[in-house]
């Protein structure tokens, strides 16, 4: 049996389940291995923002990113890219990366879901190269909104669909910090016919069928992904999920605004989170090597360092037991316990 | 057409939505109106801390009003008893409120929900009357409200009836643990799929209703959405700034009794959030005038001091665009969530 919804049918995928775009890790493997099991992968963008020097080679490491998939799969997958406004060479990226697509008939085939985040949804549709190739191909694209004014400004822009992501969920974060829960009523109260893709706080088939229930066409998971077999993140990051709570996430004070991370030294004594005026301010404030300083937590966790890093992470860790399933185990157990609770909810009518 | 769940069986009603219970006066108006229109209404516990004829009055209060839902309706309906350390009274609660239950053959027949919050889940099943009542052929059943993980497995280890488990997007009394409804539905019913269930904190459309139902919970609660009803006995002040409201226009700060959810205005700002160790050696410290300082901002709210007093709200306020009736709510999310449900059900093939 299948799950078969809007956003199934759209990108032709078997099951309504999205990998999150994690970087600054490497996650070309994991996102080959969820495309492959019939779930939609996705490639980070890597770069955290650019420095001299850094934007090139994070194209080229996207570009990269993006053969290796088509070199091991046949299937659709997607990519993302952050447009926050510390992501300097944004506008370049929206427009070199299409370009590339397009240059090739198996990546235009198979990479069908373009997703921007962390700033504006303007900027994608806005490329040249971009228009070109949709009308080319079958790619779609969706933008991030954490917030009900968010999603407007994504409609207003003409998105072809939306991921609503609540603040239960790892990583970057927004300053209304909205539940999954009403974010996804809200918006499917206001549009009730825009494609919408459910994230954050989510790691099981009860979760799923929530979502589907709720509205949306499919889920993103995060931190359920970084702890499978096929994720490359160092094993000291993933060893960190099983025994955690759901508690032991908070959310700070990041770079690129408000992340939730996993609680260790360094985040506890790192920045809560602000309002979002004082925080610009001290962003705009921030020199190229305090920048750099702040970076170095960001990589090469190791069971010598976990304490001093920034660990990217969601709620969902309480809800995760194991490292030892496959990302195709995992689809394949989400889907299955969310067939069996969407006839049970049907039931309940009489 | 209804939604039947091992819930709406249970307690014997007909919808699967439950009044969040609210301070206030008891709100017996509004608990009233919802267990009329088929959903169960919960009785209040009035009174956070105070003096021994305050709190001799408040079980006055609360007696008084489940006798009042026994005049008006046929239809089930709750109680809540709050059993936190700072409730001096809550031993006495546990004790006289079953007895006084159990005295009347019509409250008896019809209060079929008590639900602690904020404390113990031990204080009412170690309670002689409770146990008495519960013998003597009442259907009463015992949920507690669980905002964590480790909250349910303690009141799975005191043996209640089911649980009621409530997200931080939830207005109000809030935990530190600050989990979020999606997540505590998912671990609960992971750990614990065959305990009766009621999801809180976040709800107030169809969509809602529908996302708890699919997820493994029998019933969900309201409480800022029936906030914004005809029937809520809550100042007009309080109720007219739902509808304009959105969903980021709450805080969590840090209040008399843990973290609480309110609307955010100079009051809530200027409160700030401290952890939970700063928190409690913070309450070891208060003075007696600190503390009637603090309750002085949960008093009666007015057009006039609305930006100084304490407003509990949930984020769903942003889902409050009018205020109604509660039948016309209750059946509203109920028609809604079962399009829903079928909706969703198509999808498997």
């Amino acid at each position: 049996m299948v799950i078969k919804t809007n956003i199934t049918e759209m990108f032709g995928i078997k099951h309504p389940i999205f990998q999150a775009p994690m970087g600054p890790e490497i996650t070309k493997k994991l996102a080959m291995k969820v495309s492959e099991a019939g779930g939609m992968g996705v490639i980070g963008h890597g770069a955290p923002w650019s420095f001299p020097g850094s934007s090139l080679k994070a194209r080229i490491d996207m570009k990269k990113e993006l053969e290796y998939v088509i070199e091991h799969t046949d299937k659709p997958f997607g990519f993302n890219l952050r447009t926050g406004r510390l992501q300097r060479d944004a506008k370049y990226l929206c427009s070199d990366i299409p370009k590339f697509i397009f240059s090739n008939p198996k990546l235009r085939e198979q990479c069908v879901y373009a997703i921007t985040s962390a700033g504006s949804p303007r900027l994608l549709p806005q490329s040249k190269n971009f228009q070109k190739l949709k009308s080319s191909s079958n790619i779609k694209h969706f933008h991030v909104a954490p917030a009900l004014w968010l999603a407007d400004k994504c409609v207003a822009s003409g998105v072809d669909g939306l991921v609503v992501t609540g603040g239960e969920g790892g990583g970057h974060q927004s300053y209304e910090q909205i539940s999954t829960l009403v974010l996804l009523q809200q918006v499917t109260q206001r549009y009730p016919d825009i494609p919408v893709i459910a994230c954050g706080g989510f790691a099981t088939g009860q979760g799923l069928a929530s979502a589907l229930a709720g509205g949306a066409g499919a889920i993103v998971m995060g931190t359920r992904f970084i702890a499978c077999t096929d994720s490359t993140f160092p094993p000291a990051y993933k060893n960190l999920i099983p025994p955690a709570n759901a508690e032991d996430t908070v959310l700070t004070s990041g770079l690129l605004g408000p992340v939730r991370l996993w609680k260790n030294e360094y985040t506890l004594h790192h920045g809560q989170v602000v309002d979002k005026v004082a925080k610009i301010a001290e962003e705009q404030a921030m020199s190229i090597k305090e920048m750099m300083d702040y970076m170095s937590h960001w990589r090469d966790a190791s069971e010598e360092n976990l304490h001093s890093r920034v660990l990217l992470i969601g709620q969902t860790i309480g809800l995760i037991n194991s490292i030892e399933r496959s990302a195709k185990d995992i689809i394949e157990s989400v889907v299955s316990e969310a067939e069996k609770r969407l006839k049970k909810a049907n039931s309940y009518i009489s | 057409m209804v939604l039947k769940t091992n819930i709406t069986e249970m307690l014997g009603m007909k919808h699967p939505i439950i009044q969040a219970p609210m301070g206030g006066s008891g709100l017996r108006g509004l608990a009233l109106a919802v267990s009329e229109a088929g959903g169960i209404g919960v009785i209040g516990h009035d009174s956070p801390i105070g003096s021994e004829e305050m709190y001799t009055q408040s079980r006055k209060d609360m007696k008084e009003n489940l006798l009042y839902l026994a005049e008006h309706t046929d239809n089930p309906f709750g109680v809540n008893i709050r059993t936190t350390r700072v409730q001096l009274d809550v031993e006495k609660m546990c004790s006289e409120i079953p007895e006084f239950i159990m005295s009347n053959p019509k409250i008896k027949e019809q209060c079929v929900y008590i639900v602690t919050s904020a404390g113990s889940s031990r204080v009412l099943p170690q309670s002689k009357s409770f146990q008495k009542l519960k013998q003597s052929g009442s259907n009463i059943k015992h949920f507690h409200v669980a905002p964590a993980l480790w909250l349910a497995d303690k009141s799975i280890a005191s043996n209640v009836d089911g649980l009621v488990c409530t997200g931080s997007e939830g207005g109000g009394h809030q935990s530190y643990e600050e989990i979020s409804t999606l997540v505590l539905l998912q671990q609960v019913t992971e750990k614990y799929p065959d305990v009766p269930l009621i999801a809180c904190g976040g709800f107030a459309t169809g969509q809602g209703l529908a996302a708890a139902l699919s997820m493994g919970a029998g019933a969900i609660v309201m409480g800022s959405r029936f906030i914004a009803s005809e029937e809520c006995e809550f100042p007009k002040a309080y109720k007219n700034i739902i509808p304009p409201a959105n969903a980021e226009d709450t805080v969590t700060v840090s209040g008399m009794l843990g973290p609480i959810r309110l609307w955010k205005n100079e009051y809530s700002l200027k409160h700030g959030y401290v952890g939970k160790s700063e928190k409690m050696a913070k309450e070891k410290k208060l003075t007696v005038e600190d503390m009637i300082e603090e309750a002085s901002h949960y008093g009666y709210v007015t057009k006039r001091n609305i930006q100084d007093k304490a407003l509990l709200l949930g984020q769903s306020a942003g889902l409050v665009k009018s205020i109604d009736s509660v039948e016309d709510i209750i059946e509203k999310i109920v028609s809604e969530a079962e399009k829903r449900l079928t909706k969703s059900s198509t999808y498997v093939q």
